[in-house]
């Protein structure tokens, strides 16, 4: 029980700390591939200092939902990261492998609790913004989620438990035989999922503050200062999160220093693809994201009758 | 005292409840509501006391010529809805004594509800298929007279006649699978009838299921029989509603698991498979529809369609399971099923309750109208928030921990399906369904069943994360912004004891979703009651690493024996790190905040410039669009349009057409007359 918990505090803390670094890769990617001098790899930091050290204003017509959906967000992202096995941790510190939590539903469900408070957070200030995309929030969220469940569950049956430690363990020990034409047709349902659920290009677009395009920039337009940090730093953890998960069913990660090496530069890999599709997409019309949920769907379905064949 | 004369003083406090009603008026409301209370904790106890002891009773009655004894018996399974009925039935009594006064006919209402509790109660105590039959018509007559206390309006009067036309259709599919069974039983006592019904020939057996299917089913408000629902339940009293939506569907649910898991040995596959297939038309049929609602009573009763649909999904998985031979995963996704059973009614009722609070207090029943309670009702929108974090399944409240255990069940279903070479025991039984269907034995059933579980499984994630859209809809509208009617406006909270009943109920969702394993304990003696030896405790499951984990050794692949000892959380200790987590990070916020040197301005909504009207904000309609228009297939097929209009004309022509024969000519009937008995005599005898 110790263990699990210092594992799962040292987790946490990595994915703070490392999580806006992450995002200020996938921005400076994404400025040189525009040809744009673009802001520093540092920036989200800077980012997260301003604003913590800037005023608040609170929207008169709120309650109390508005004021405690920042903290009920970030602590549900952090206790996730709890819960998540963390390859670099695993391989880094070999003592602390398997011992991470890894119930993945329930950190499904734990992320959708906070996006529950977010959307509802977005209706308070009864801003026609808040709503908007409070509305469009759920509304990605819902078509992505039976795309996910199929596609997560799909990999799960080798490991026989929705436990991702156990399914770690199994990918480590199938190696590189995992990758069977079921979970391929799995890992690239998973990756149109990523894309929407970290709310990036084609889906939403995390760079715009225009009211016609955005989804999760309209729900917290009312939020300032310390409290837009911590919804800031929420969901670039829960980006660092599902990449984290994405890897850890696709790579079979051992230990050592050269796993860590490995998951480290298959992550800047990722950094490079979201912002290469960043760049050279164009976001899809809202009515026309449950095309590409579909697809994910389908994929999904593929998958499990590649397993149901084999 | 012993749980039977327990049982039989709730009986007789329900009947006394009912008849005080026949004194003066406000106090016979207090009285009826509080004799409500009292009979609700009798029975409350009496369920209690099966279940904890692991005895059943049964008591005789009198002996009935054809029919053989009259039985009352409380076995595990009864008790265990018992428990639900009156745990529910007392804080439905303090909310009605106080709110019961300002509906129309109070003391008509009060009665009727005394009345339907001591018909609900016989329907899961009788153990003979004549008292079944009468218990069940009363309780289908008795919540009629419910729904109709406004039969003054016009759309009342027409709820009032699809249901009592719908309950009676069910009715008769009722009591054709249960008087064939007598009739070849040669008595009504329900082990005889288990015994007649595993004598059949598989098809007949297999007509007689789909009968007891459609029947209860239709009382359940499975899709695309549920039409009634929606109608009945919203236009009764919210405490009505709370009763009809949370326990009355149970009742239907009860007998379909006493059918289907304790009478019926063995089914054919392809049937277990239609109970899986009807439950997931249900929840994502009844979540669509809800979402589209903007009536908050109407969305409820759609949850409700969505939430039968969950628990027969449930119920699905398990029948696939047994089919397929894995006695653990039968009784984890029963027990699922239970659970989600007792953890519906809970929150139902309480969301019922807190409708009938923001009606009481606006008069508004469209999501449209209201807006902004938050601030004048905090302890209602308090107590709906809670109900609707555990209708979306958000952890740490209870809808959650039965949601995920049906996710799992699923989840086991098909990976065991897909799986057969992974030590688990699949014995030889696998394909005894198939075999009925003669050509299409070859298929592997086990298989098939597994890739439906995992489709069945990806269905019910839609349906959670749709649920969850559905209520951030109805708290955000109802309770957040600014108010968008008079009513809405000048709201003001209710009296004490409506608030005290809601609290109960809320403690109790909330109880049950930092404990799952209380709940799950309580299902165990249901699961002895109907799966027999095989049933395993859902408790021990979890030991070995199949169920209620959040975590276990890497390895430790489920039932393979080795479970680890240790390292298994409980949701509880998650909470306990979320409210730890909680803390340190609203710490951090104060610390910034306080750093900062500038307390938090407040000031209006930004809305570029302009002033904040009401009618600028996302509304319930609004906020459910983008997912009607992406889902709008769901509702192109209008059930009412398509199936019933049709039906109702060509019953409509039939009876144009049969016209003739009531001609009013007297020698003409006196023919019919003469025919009749001149047939009887020559084939009758």
């Amino acid at each position: 029980m110790t263990m699990e918990l210092w594992t799962g505090a040292l987790q946490a803390v990595l994915a703070l700390v490392a999580a806006p670094l992450l995002q200020g890769w996938i921005k400076w990617l994404k400025a040189q591939m525009q040809g744009r001098h673009g802001p520093s790899i540092w920036q989200p930091y800077r980012d997260l200092f301003k604003y913590s050290r800037k005023g608040e204003v609170i929207s008169g017509h709120t309650s109390w939902i508005f004021r405690a959906a920042p903290v009920g967000l970030l602590t549900t992202t952090v206790v996730a990261a709890m819960l998540l096995p963390s390859p670099l941790v695993a391989a880094a510190l070999p003592a602390m492998s398997g011992a991470a939590i890894g119930e993945l539903l329930l950190f499904v469900y734990l992320l959708a609790m906070g996006r529950f408070c977010l959307a509802l957070a977005g209706l308070d200030a009864g801003s026609s913004f808040g709503g908007m995309g409070s509305s469009r929030e759920m509304y990605v969220a819902a078509l992505a989620e039976p795309a996910l469940i199929l596609a997560a569950l799909v990999l799960m049956i080798d490991a026989g438990t929705t436990n991702l430690t156990a399914i770690g363990e199994t990918v480590r020990q199938a190696g590189w035989d995992w990758w069977s034409a079921s979970h391929l047709l799995a890992f690239l349902a998973l990756a149109v999922l990523v894309v929407a659920e970290t709310g990036r290009v084609p889906v939403d677009n995390p760079d715009t503050h225009l009211e016609l395009t955005m989804i999760h920039e309209g729900m917290i337009l009312e939020y300032s200062g310390p409290s837009l940090a911590l919804i800031q730093l929420a969901v670039w953890m829960k980006q660092w999160l599902l990449l984290n998960v994405w890897l850890q069913v696709m790579v079979p990660f051992g230990q050592g220093w050269m796993f860590a090496g490995l998951f480290c530069l298959l992550l800047a890999l990722v950094g490079v693809g979201l912002a290469l599709v960043e760049s050279f997409f164009a976001k899809v019309r809202i009515f026309r994201v449950p095309r590409m949920m579909g697809a994910s769907l389908m994929l999904g379905v593929l998958a499990l009758l590649a397993r149901f064949v084999q | 005292m012993s749980s039977q004369t327990l049982m039989m003083t709730a009986f007789f406090l329900f009947l006394l409840g009912s008849l005080s009603t026949l004194t003066r008026r406000m106090m016979a409301i207090r009285l009826g509501h509080a004799l409500l209370m009292m009979a609700g904790l009798s029975g409350f106890v009496a369920a209690l006391l099966v279940l904890w002891s692991g005895t059943a009773w049964s008591l005789d009655l009198w002996s009935m010529a054809p029919f053989g004894m009259i039985t009352l018996r409380m076995d595990g399974l009864a008790a265990f809805f018992i428990l639900l009925f009156h745990g529910v039935a007392m804080p439905v009594a303090l909310f009605g004594s106080s709110f019961a006064a300002g509906e129309a006919k109070p003391l008509w209402q009060t009665a009727l509800l005394n009345l339907f509790f001591v018909a609900i109660d016989l329907v899961v105590l009788a153990d003979q298929a004549i008292l079944f039959l009468l218990a069940w018509e009363s309780m289908s007559l008795v919540s009629t007279g419910l729904v109709l206390s406004r039969h003054e309006e016009s759309p009342v009067r027409h709820a009032g006649f699809v249901y009592l036309a719908m309950t009676h259709l069910a009715g008769g599919f009722v009591v054709l699978f249960l008087l064939y069974l007598t009739v070849q039983a040669g008595d009504g006592h329900f082990a005889s009838l288990a015994e007649a019904l595993q004598g059949q020939v598989p098809e007949v057996q297999l007509l007689l299921l789909l009968a007891a299917l459609l029947g209860l089913g239709t009382k359940a408000g499975l899709v695309p029989v549920h039409i009634w629902l929606p109608r009945a339940h919203p236009v009764a009293s919210a405490h009505v509603s709370a009763v009809m939506s949370g326990l009355m569907v149970k009742a239907a649910l009860y007998m379909l698991i006493r059918v289907f898991f304790g009478w019926a040995e063995a089914l054919p596959m392809a049937l277990a498979l239609l109970v899986l297939g009807v439950g997931t038309l249900s929840a994502l049929a009844g979540v669509y529809y809800a979402l589209v609602e903007k009536d908050l009573k109407r969305m409820l009763a759609f949850s409700t369609v969505e939430n039968v649909g969950i628990i027969v999904m449930a119920l699905g998985a398990a029948l696939v399971a047994r089919e397929a031979g894995l006695a653990e995963v039968t009784s984890l996704a029963l027990s699922a099923a239970l659970f989600h059973g007792l953890n519906h009614g809970l929150f139902k009722s309480l969301l019922f309750l807190s409708s009938g609070a923001v009606y009481r207090a606006s008069h508004e029943k469209n999501m449209d109208h209201l807006g902004g309670l938050i601030r004048q009702m905090p302890a209602t929108a308090a107590a709906f928030f809670i109900g609707s974090l555990a209708v979306a399944g958000i952890p740490l409240v209870n809808g959650f921990a039965s949601e995920w255990l049906t996710l799992q069940s699923l989840f086991y279903v098909g990976a065991f399906g897909l799986n057969a070479d992974m030590g688990m025991a699949i014995g030889g039984s696998v394909n005894s369904g198939a075999t009925m269907l003669g050509g299409l034995s070859s298929l592997n059933w086990t298989l098939v069943g597994g890739v439906l579980a995992l489709l069945a499984a990806a269905l019910l994630g839609l349906v959670g994360a749709l649920a969850a859209a559905c209520f951030v809809k109805a708290f955000g509208t109802v309770f957040l912004a600014l108010p968008r009617s008079q009513g809405a406006r000048e709201a003001r909270e209710v009296p004490a004891v409506m608030r005290a009943a809601m609290a109960l109920l809320a403690g109790a969702c909330v109880f049950f979703g930092l404990l799952p394993s209380a709940g799950l304990r309580l299902t165990l003696p249901a699961l002895e009651a109907v799966l027999g030896p095989t049933a395993s405790s859902p408790l021990v499951l979890m030991d070995q690493g199949l169920g209620l984990i959040f975590w276990s050794a890497p390895g430790n692949l489920p039932i393979s024996g080795g479970a680890s000892a240790g390292s298994q959380l409980m949701i509880y200790a998650v909470a306990g790190l979320l409210m730890v987590v909680a803390l340190l990070v609203a710490a951090v916020l104060t610390l910034l905040r306080k750093r900062s040197g500038r307390a938090p301005v407040v000031a209006e909504t930004w809305n570029c410039g302009l002033p904040l009207e009401p009618t600028m904000e996302y509304n319930a309609t609004s906020f459910a669009t983008p997912l009607r228009l992406a889902l709008g297939f769901v509702g192109r097929f209008a059930v009412e349009r398509d199936l019933y209009r049709p039906f109702a004309d060509g019953l409509l022509r039939l009876a144009q057409r049969m016209r003739p024969l009531q001609g009013g000519n007297v020698h003409i009937y006196l023919s019919y007359i003469f025919a009749t008995l001149l047939l009887l005599l020559l084939f009758g005898r």
